[in-house]
């Protein structure tokens, strides 16, 4: 009974919150709208029926998967050479002191050196299509990096103290106590580097145009004035990213039970 | 079990807590150390586990297997009890123990749900159901009712059959009902 109680519970919190983004939403697109008068000019500002027409017309065509797909590939494939990179620096820079001194300087030019000057380095450098899949891999790292470095350093140092006296070995120190007290600040990282990668990897993609991407699409609309189109593609942006952010939000989840559960036997 | 001291010098920040002490612990039963508060109670029982390095002096016959249960409880926030206490042994050893302790309906309890003297036994039967060739606990009834005590007490008299404990306590009438042997760390200290 008890349990059916808390069924409903979580049922009326779910309906609550659904009605809750959608009012959100709606009062946006309202703003839009009243906006998208208010400038009363198409070239300038799209009017949010237009843009919904117009991802409605585009994805129908083959085109627009084939753009979206290598746009996505491209990014993605650097968000996770950059995230494997930045774990992997990170847990090396928080074993030892001197990588730490090695790394810190150039990590930190990475970080602040702004991302047109990388783009235009790398078109110099290597193959229109690879440029998005570079920078997105160069803006994640860091935060991946700076992020997971602060976590392993700020563990619990009495619970590694325990983990001492009791003998635990390194496998059980990194399974009980590494993994579960970063994957908090990881998974933060991941999800703030997922918009870095998208922001990042789209404006390589404007500045190199590689054939089929989003980025290309974008420049197009802006040489030809399709103000619509351009709305219509950040918005499949946006939605791409927030999609992804979903799914890595449950890869992470599941890989920390995964290893949970390894970690008890 | 004889565990020797040989002239242990040990400093905190340049703070001597104890100099020049030379002192042999022969550990049979259960053996309560006393004392003031900061005289070294902790310390001493952190450097017999190598968990401190002394400034100076040696310490000697301490064995390699050992289990501390420290003044704080110490319990990993993101596990349950039944995780706590099977992170030193098997699941259903840690069962009984934690049923020893009386907290069999709290196995699946993270230890944020639990009140301080639950959380208190649970690294109790951790420190139990640990594997050693000697106990060494920091204060473990504290935060306890009369009652509890006396409970955990009957399981490390029992616990004291198998292996060698040495606890800290400020309470004469725990080592009292532990029928332990008391020591003044205080007095040896100062003798030293």
């Amino acid at each position: 009974m008890i349990s059916g109680m808390v069924c409903k519970l979580q049922k009326k919190q779910k309906l609550q919150k659904a009605v809750r983004i959608l009012i959100s939403v709606s009062v946006w697109l309202c703003l839009w709208q009243f906006l998208y008068f208010l400038i009363g000019k198409d070239v300038l500002f799209a009017s949010p029926l237009d843009v919904l027409k117009r991802i409605a017309e585009l994805i129908v065509t083959k085109d627009f998967w084939l753009k979206t797909f290598f746009s996505l590939l491209g990014i993605m494939e650097g968000y996770l050479l950059g995230a494997f990179f930045g774990v992997l620096l990170a847990v090396l820079t928080s074993a030892s002191k001197v990588l730490y001194s090695f790394f810190k300087p150039m990590l930190t030019v990475v970080k602040t050196t702004p991302v047109v000057s990388f783009i235009i380095l790398a078109l110099v450098w290597m193959q229109k299509s690879q440029v998005p899949v570079f920078i997105s891999f160069l803006m994640v790292l860091p935060i991946v990096w700076a992020n997971l470095t602060t976590a392993i350093r700020e563990t619990d140092a009495r619970l590694l103290e325990m983990a001492k006296a009791y003998g635990f070995t390194p496998m059980q120190i990194l399974r009980r106590i590494y993994i579960p007290s970063v994957l908090p600040t990881l998974l933060t990282a991941l999800t703030t580097a997922v918009g870095f990668a998208w922001k990042s990897g789209i404006a390589a993609e404007v500045i190199s145009t590689p054939r089929n991407s989003i980025g290309t699409q974008l420049y197009n609309a802006k040489v030809y004035l399709e103000t619509t189109d351009l709305f219509a593609w950040t918005v499949v942006v946006i939605l791409l990213s927030m999609l992804v952010e979903k799914g890595i939000v449950f890869a992470v989840g599941k890989i920390a039970k995964t290893a949970k559960r390894e970690g008890q036997s | 079990m004889k565990i020797a001291l040989q002239n242990v010098e040990m400093a905190y920040d340049g703070k001597t807590v104890f100099s020049n002490l030379t002192y042999t612990f022969c550990l049979t039963g259960i053996t309560a150390l006393m004392g003031e508060s900061g005289c070294g109670k902790t310390t001493l029982l952190r450097l017999l586990c190598g968990l401190e390095t002394p400034k100076s002096g040696k310490i000697v016959g301490m064995p390699q297997k050992y289990t501390f249960m420290f003044q704080e409880n110490r319990l990993l926030p993101w596990a349950t009890a039944l995780e706590n206490v099977s992170a030193v042994c098997n699941v259903p050893t840690a069962r009984q123990w934690l049923a020893a302790v009386g907290l069999s309906q709290e196995a699946n309890s993270l230890p944020s749900a639990l009140s301080g003297g639950m959380q208190r036994r649970v690294a109790f039967a951790r420190a139990l159901a640990h594997q050693s060739d000697v106990l060494l606990l920091d204060e473990p009834f504290k935060g306890l009712d009369v009652e509890l005590r006396s409970k955990m007490i009957q399981l490390l008299r029992q616990q004291a059959k198998l292996r060698p404990i040495l606890f800290v306590t400020h309470d004469p009438c725990e080592a009292q009902e532990c029928d332990a042997e008391v020591l003044d760390f205080q007095q040896i200290a100062r003798n030293a």
